[in-house]
């Protein structure tokens, strides 16, 4: 099985395709920390305690207004305990950008990388087919079984390869151009004021976006193993990627889209509270994708298994 | 004879309802060359890939060295090595690599192994160049090479000198005949060049339309004829019917069955009855003509 991986491997990387992919993802990264740098106001953040000071009498005098609605009330009320606690604290905000900023970044580049993941997903297998390459493939000692798992890995690996050089790039970059982050981002829950803790936002939202991910390539993989063309494949789970919000609401009135993969795949729903439909469990949208998860991954199988090869 | 290396017994594939192999049972024997013979569409291709494991049977069995390739491929087909029509190879990467990728399919193909089937090939120079820059002929011998890598006892050949030139060819056709030689590899080869078949195979199999319809062996099982011109024919015809041979006669010249060894002590005797010998040859029946008699000509590659 290692050296089935290591030769998908091999040939992922003879093709010209891969690397313009890994250049795509590399200059996206560096565009986007470079042009950062170069619109950025150094903001100088000496005297904060006194804007501070002035944030908190400016809402005071805010509040004495007549009349005030309770949305604005609700503002200049956490405007006033979160500058308080800032003074309490002796905790500077964060005013610029910096290397913890340019990470979470990095972070949402995830539906980037779900996409260039997808490309060598939809083609790993219609491609021996399209080439004809599948039956000196298919005529070895090894099951067929064995060949397409091979390729699944390989992708999975290529997309988490992916992933990596994001972190590792974004973190470097940020660090060489912001400088790690001095200032204390704040926010309220539940009325209390806290330190936001970015790291673990960071990685929840790597985390969350897993499943787009991995339902996308599991999509892709399916559509070019059943119908052997790279271009529907590619074209199709883009396509879901990228509309599957609107394709929902667009079913919304027809089917119960509670049951469409397409509602749950976007994990990050249950992270930031906001959802496509109404609110469901984090169980109920993983079990939903399990199910999904299963379906795609059996008929890929059971084509890839059962078919005549006439390449 | 020893026992058959592949067998196919009633082998029938079906497709959509249309019978594309039906019945077909076949012994290969090692050391020899099984050349398969057909017209277009008779079930040649059809059949190879059912060997290979490509298509599934209908119903049937093929054995290859006792295993099953339906309930038991990886064994079937370890000993097999394959070339299904064009060798299309990873054109993007190098010769090399593509060896290199097909080596780690099989067990115990060393590093060694493949430089050796590379020179056996005759591609030492140009292995590490990438496949896209190869000629038509190269690409036959790296598929030839991939077909060989580990050493199969059994060979499946669709079409293998398509695109070589004669030199090629002449060359392809010694090193089979050797490695079925020296290996004891069984060879089953399809081509449309009915001279090459002839020449490179001991056994021939017919198809069409999906049976099959002959089987000989090509040494030994042809007539040998010779075409005698000869003076005064009276003489020569009284001769040879008082003698009980059989033959015709067409313009002056005597269509005889005779054996190769029989031809001088009949010269003696017609030159000692005073008959003037102008020419005496033998008469070759090729396979095209056979093939042509039994598939009733026509539509044949």
């Amino acid at each position: 099985m290692f050296s089935l991986i290591q030769n998908e491997w091999m040939k992922l990387w003879h093709k010209k395709g891969t690397w313009a992919i890994l250049g795509i993802l590399l200059l996206v990264i560096i565009g986007v920390g470079v042009l950062d740098k170069v619109t950025m106001d150094d903001v100088n953040n000496s005297n904060w305690k006194q804007e501070q000071q002035s944030m908190i009498n400016d809402a005071n005098t805010q509040l004495q207004t007549p009349d005030l609605d309770e949305w604005s009330i609700q503002m200049f009320e956490d405007q006033k305990a979160m500058a308080q606690y800032r003074l309490d604290n002796n905790a500077a905000p964060q005013v610029n950008q910096s290397m913890q900023g340019n990470m979470a970044l990095g972070a949402s580049l995830m539906v980037l990388i779900t996409l260039l993941t997808v490309i060598p997903g939809a083609s790993i297998v219609s491609q021996e087919y399209t080439d004809g390459t599948i039956k000196m493939l298919l005529t070895r000692p090894v099951s067929r079984f064995k060949i397409l798992a091979s390729k699944l890995i390989t992708i999975f690996l290529f997309g988490i390869t992916l992933i990596i050089v994001t972190i590792i790039l974004t973190t470097v970059i940020g660090f060489i151009l912001f400088g790690t982050a001095t200032g204390i981002d704040l926010t309220i829950v539940d009325g209390v004021v806290q330190q936001t803790n970015t790291m673990k936002d960071i990685f929840l939202t790597y985390v969350y976006s897993l499943g787009d991910f991995t339902m996308s390539i599991l999509f892709a993989f399916f559509i070019g193993t059943v119908f052997s063309s790279p271009s529907i494949a590619i074209a199709l789970s883009m396509l879901f990627l990228m509309m599957g919000p609107m394709i929902i609401m667009l079913l919304q009135k027809y089917i119960p889209v509670e049951y469409i993969w397409l509602t749950h795949s976007d994990l990050t729903q249950h992270l930031r509270k906001e959802f496509f439909i109404e609110e469901t469990t984090l169980f109920m949208s993983l079990t939903v994708l399990a199910i999904y998860a299963i379906i795609f991954l059996v008929l890929s199988f059971m084509t890839f298994i059962k078919r005549d090869v006439k390449a | 004879m020893s026992e058959p290396i592949v067998q196919l017994k009633n082998v029938t594939k079906i497709i959509k309802g249309k019978t594309l192999i039906d019945n077909v049972s076949l012994e290969i024997f090692p050391g020899q060359i099984t050349g398969f013979l057909g017209p277009n569409g008779a079930g040649k291709t059809t059949t190879i890939r059912l060997m290979t494991g490509l298509m599934h049977l209908t119903s049937g069995s093929i054995e290859i060295e006792g295993a099953s390739i339906a309930d038991d491929y990886e064994k079937a087909i370890a000993n097999v090595g394959v070339i299904v029509e064009n060798p299309e190879m990873y054109k993007y990467m190098s010769g090399y690599k593509n060896l290199l990728h097909f080596s780690r399919m099989h067990y115990g193909v060393t590093k060694a192994r493949i430089d050796d089937v590379v020179n056996q090939v005759g591609l030492t120079k140009r292995i590490h160049e990438k496949v896209s820059t190869y000629s038509l002929g190269m690409r036959q011998r790296l598929g030839l090479a991939q077909a060989l890598l580990h050493d199969p006892k059994f060979l499946i050949l669709d079409e293998p000198t398509n695109g070589l030139d004669p030199a090629g060819i002449r060359e392809f056709r010694t090193y089979l005949r050797k490695i079925a030689e020296e290996n004891n590899v069984s060879i089953f080869v399809s081509s449309h060049l009915l001279s090459e078949i002839e020449l490179m195979c001991d056994r021939v199999v017919v198809i069409q339309n999906g049976k099959l319809i002959d089987e000989r062996m090509i040494q030994g099982d042809e007539k040998t004829r010779m075409q005698l011109k000869a003076e005064p024919a009276e003489v020569v015809d009284n001769y040879l019917s008082s003698n009980g041979y059989i033959f015709t006669v067409h313009e002056g010249v005597f269509l005889l069955e005779l054996k190769e060894e029989k031809v001088p002590s009949l010269i003696k005797e017609l030159v000692a009855q005073q008959v003037q010998i102008f020419a005496v040859s033998a008469v070759h029946e090729t396979l095209e003509e056979q093939f042509l008699q039994m598939t009733g000509g026509g539509q044949i590659v």
